[in-house]
């Protein structure tokens, strides 16, 4: 076989499994304009009566508030964590650090239908479970380790001799941090807020099992989905997605940047 | 009498098992231009990075003014650094930058601008007060962090091989420049360096370290002339080192033989030869001379010239004596002109006996 | 230093307290949650082994295990295979930018919700949906995908699929170049190239792909609930059904365990193999 056949064979390959993976988000977005209830083939009429109904429902919006304060504290409190773990790893190093590392990033291998039930009974048993708060208490642990890795990274790119530059100047290990490590990591701080904020907004299994009465918007998709099946979901999934693609647009831009921009004068 | 401004008092260095620093004694004059050399992994980088705070001696004390230093954190010292990688701030301006020592102190704003300006124009980068770093030339760069490093007046400045990322015209002029800066702030440089040139262009000491040992502290002069060991005669360039046995002692002089034949050198008056000792000697390749007929002189031997190299002006010629030995001979072009050579022609080779230098040891 | 590092403390202690609280704390106290037990719908704290041996005899529990592990095995040797020679084509047969925009693609899916991509494959793969809309034109069909093994195995797929490919792209694109030009240089075909040079040398990276989409799939409960119409159940829909109704956490704590030592034991293989040297 001649290479351009390969190629082209191969694009082709590309190309299938590009459809795969994005039919469903296409689907989701076409057939929420799409007036018939069963969504299928040939499509029905234009309509935003599925944007309507969710518009009108209060399950919605509150869904909506209790998704953004859970994204929003979850985002702060796992990058926060994130970026004292990765600035640990990146100054330190000690005794038992493979330990503390592990301790640190091996949430995401955990399949979350077993995090949702070992949080589930752990915060039944200290009387924290069926709140916003519970569901960020949980995300935090889910989203730590990704926020730790976009920062970590970044420090990686840092000068090691910036921050002993900082204090051999007359920086205090407080005042360099605040004044040379902090602006250095800005751009992945952003990155991993919003990429955290994206995930947390989207998790519904632990959410499911320990928010209790204060839903979620996956929790919300999941209790409908149970139900009825009508485009509604699809109204509400496309809102989503455009949250979250939005999040995640910020964050690589935030990645991206090398951080050298001249800053103005003060 | 006042002690030294610094002192090393029998400090040494551990990491883990690794050796860096190996019970340094040293001290360094108030306004004195020390700088420190040796190839990479020799312990000069540690030397200062201790002296700045950046790493702390696993034994032995370090004295500023007298006080021992060892405890104090970087940021409670008073010895800034340029570094290597200059190490600017890439987020902050250039006169951010410059300021950010300043700023460290809780100096008012106003006052610290006006003193990065101060410096800003002294360095001749008055114009690049609001340039990113990134937007600087290497030069400029290394301007910048000068003026960073000496905005607080500092009384002691730390260089760690600052010239190395330049290009050689801009390394000369950075040369001059830092040599005029320390006579007129009359403050103590310590500079570390492979660069024998940058070394001895500027230093009024120089110390030679190799495996976390001092090999030898003296002017340049001295660390060129009468090297303490055969690693200094080796590491300072252009020497050639013959072996020998001392073959005939007088009261003012002694010959030696070697693979040259008998070559004539002063006595030292420092220490005791006997004869039949096995001894080194040490022909600086600028102190020797060169002619087409046979010259004048108790040394010399006639060689054929194996290859010439030019750097700028200088000529650096590879000769062979019968006897296989080659030898390093350094000269201005324009007395090279003088000598028309030639491919394989018979040259001779002399030196007087006063530029035979006898290793100690 | 003797005198405590209040610096040092301050950055390293934050995820030692976070994740003893609130990482290891639940786990431990879920296998703790496996012997207590459950009286007029009350957990009570207690060590009996009522709930494992209950669990360990039920028929319907090693029936849920197995076919959770069949389909879950199934998954990964469907989407490792998938995903190879797409991984290949971005590793070597496009640009580096063209690489770089196609992984942020597949970066995409993992931020639109998985509930509403699972409900589209509900409808595109429905008796009337869109798929068999298309074959019946094409003059096939209709054909029952849904609740099967084929549905829950399109659910995982969704789910594993542009993850496996990204970690395999990346552990193809660290292939050393002149060794693939050695083989070549040596008379090695383009297949047996693949086979004796590029799979062994990117091993570590193709193993751990494989680890992710085994465990993403274990312990999934979309995909063999809503495509796979949960007849067997799963092991994660045995863990909800427990929880969910009848309040009997103890005993989808058992399951749970399980599961945690099936993993824990698939990955320690895996990752062993990954690291072997070989002879």
């Amino acid at each position: 076989m001649s290479d351009r056949l390969i190629k082209w064979l191969l694009w082709c390959y590309l190309g299938l499994l590009l459809v795969f993976v994005f039919s469903p988000i296409l689907t989701s977005v076409i057939f929420s304009f799409n007036s018939d209830r069963f969504p299928t083939i040939p499509l029905g009429s234009f309509t935003l009566k599925w944007y309507q109904t969710i518009f009108d429902d209060p399950d919605v919006w509150s869904a909506a508030r209790t998704s953004i304060f859970v994204s929003l504290c979850t985002a702060t409190l796992a990058t926060f964590i994130g970026f004292c773990t990765a600035y640990t790893d990146y100054r330190y190093g000690f005794r038992f650090k493979g330990a503390y590392l592990a301790l640190a990033l091996l949430p995401p291998t955990i399949p979350l239908i077993i995090m949702a039930l070992a949080m589930l009974a752990w915060l039944s048993k200290l009387g924290i479970s069926g709140r916003a708060w519970s569901v960020v208490i949980a995300h935090t642990v889910l989203c730590a380790p990704f926020a730790m890795g976009i920062i970590r990274l970044r420090l990686q790119q840092i000068d090691p001799d910036l921050e002993s530059a900082a204090w051999n100047l007359g920086a205090s290990e407080w005042s360099a941090m605040k004044t040379i490590i902090v602006p250095f990591a800005r751009p992945a701080l952003i990155s991993a807020f919003c990429l955290t904020m994206a995930v947390s907004f989207d998790e519904f299994a632990v959410a499911w099992f320990v928010a209790g009465l204060n839903k979620t918007i996956p929790v919300l998709i999941l209790e409908v989905l149970q139900g009825t099946t009508d485009p509604q979901i699809y109204a509400i999934g496309t809102f989503v997605f455009l949250t979250s693609i939005t999040l995640v647009i910020i964050a690589q831009v935030f990645f991206m940047t090398r951080g050298r921009k001249p800053t103005a004068p003060a | 009498m006042a002690e030294p401004q610094i002192v090393f008092d029998n400090v040494m260095k551990r990491f883990g098992d690794a050796v860096a620093v190996d019970r340094m004694q040293l001290e360094v004059a108030e306004g004195e231009f020390l700088a420190i050399m040796g190839s990479s992994g020799c312990g000069k980088t540690t030397t200062l990075r201790m002296l700045a705070g950046l790493e702390t001696p696993t034994e032995g004390e370090i004295r500023l003014n007298g006080q021992r230093i060892n405890e104090l954190k970087p940021s409670e010292r008073e010895t800034p650094m340029v570094w290597q990688s200059l190490a600017l701030f890439p987020f902050l301006n250039v006169i951010e930058n410059v300021e950010y020592g300043l700023r460290m102190r809780g100096v008012e704003a106003d006052e610290r601008k006006r003193r990065a300006r101060l410096w800003l124009e002294r360095m001749e980068i008055a114009e690049f007060e609001t340039r990113a770093i990134d937007q600087l030339s290497g030069g400029q760069k290394q301007r910048v962090a000068l003026a960073r490093a000496l905005v607080t007046e500092p009384p002691v400045l730390l260089l760690d091989e600052p010239l190395s990322a330049l290009d050689a015209n801009l390394v000369v002029r950075m040369q001059g420049v830092l040599s005029r800066l320390q006579k007129e702030l009359g403050i103590t440089f310590v500079y570390v360096t492979h660069s024998q040139s940058e070394a001895f262009a500027m230093a009024d000491r120089v110390v030679i370290m190799s495996k976390g040992r001092i090999e030898q502290v003296g002017t340049p002069r001295e660390v060129y002339r009468q090297p303490a060991s055969r690693f200094v005669a080796e590491f300072v360039g252009s020497n050639n080192i013959l072996s020998g046995t001392v073959n005939n002692l007088q009261s003012g002089e002694l010959v030696v033989d070697t693979g040259l034949g008998p070559v004539a050198a002063v006595r030292p008056d420092d220490r005791e030869l006997t004869r039949g000792q096995a001894v080194e000697l040490v022909l600086s390749a600028d102190n020797l001379e060169l002619s087409t007929t046979e010259p004048d002189s108790v040394n010399r031997v006639a060689c054929k010239l194996v290859s010439e190299e030019f750097i700028g002006t200088v000529v650096t010629l590879l000769v062979e004596s019968p006897g296989g030995v080659e030898l390093r001979i350094q000269k201005q072009q324009r007395d090279i002109d003088q000598v028309s050579l030639e491919e394989d022609m018979p040259l001779w080779v002399s030196w007087s006996p006063s530029s035979v230098y006898v290793l100690p040891g | 230093m003797n005198r405590p590092d209040v610096y040092a403390s301050t950055w390293r202690l934050p995820v030692i307290v976070w994740q003893c609280l609130f990482f290891v704390g639940p786990l431990l106290f879920m296998i703790a949650v496996s012997f207590f037990l459950v009286k007029n719908y009350r957990m009570q704290e207690a060590f009996e082994m009522a709930n494992w041996s209950r669990m360990m005899t039920r028929g319907y529990f090693w029936d849920a295990y197995w076919y959770t592990l069949g389909l879950a095995a199934a998954s990964t040797v469907l989407a490792t295979c998938l995903a190879f020679p797409a991984a290949y084509g971005l590793a070597f047969k496009v640009s580096e930018s063209t690489r770089r925009w196609i992984i942020f693609l597949l970066i995409i899916p993992f931020f639109t919700s998985y509930l509403v991509r699972t409900f589209s494959w509900y409808v595109l793969l429905a008796e009337s949906g869109v798929v068999n809309a298309i074959l019946g034109k094409l003059g096939f069909g209709p054909y029952t995908m849904l609740n099967s093994a084929f549905g829950t195995l399109v659910g995982y797929m969704t789910l594993t699929l542009p993850l496996v490919v990204i970690l395999q792209t990346l552990s193809l694109a660290n292939v050393n170049r002149s060794l693939i030009e050695a083989a070549h240089n040596l008379g090695a075909g383009r297949m047996r190239t693949i086979f004796t040079v590029i799979v062994p040398s990117a091993k570590v990276g193709l193993i751990i792909g494989a680890v992710f989409c085994f465990i993403l799939s274990f312990g999934d409960f979309v995909a063999p609930y809503y495509l796979g119409g949960s007849k067997p159940p799963t092991l994660p829909i045995l863990i909800i059904d427990t929880t969910k109704s009848g309040q009997q956490w103890p005993r989808a704590a058992v399951v749970a365990v399980v599961m945690m030592v099936t993993l824990l034991t698939a990955a320690f293989t895996a990752i062993t193999m990954a690291y072997r040297k070989r002879r």
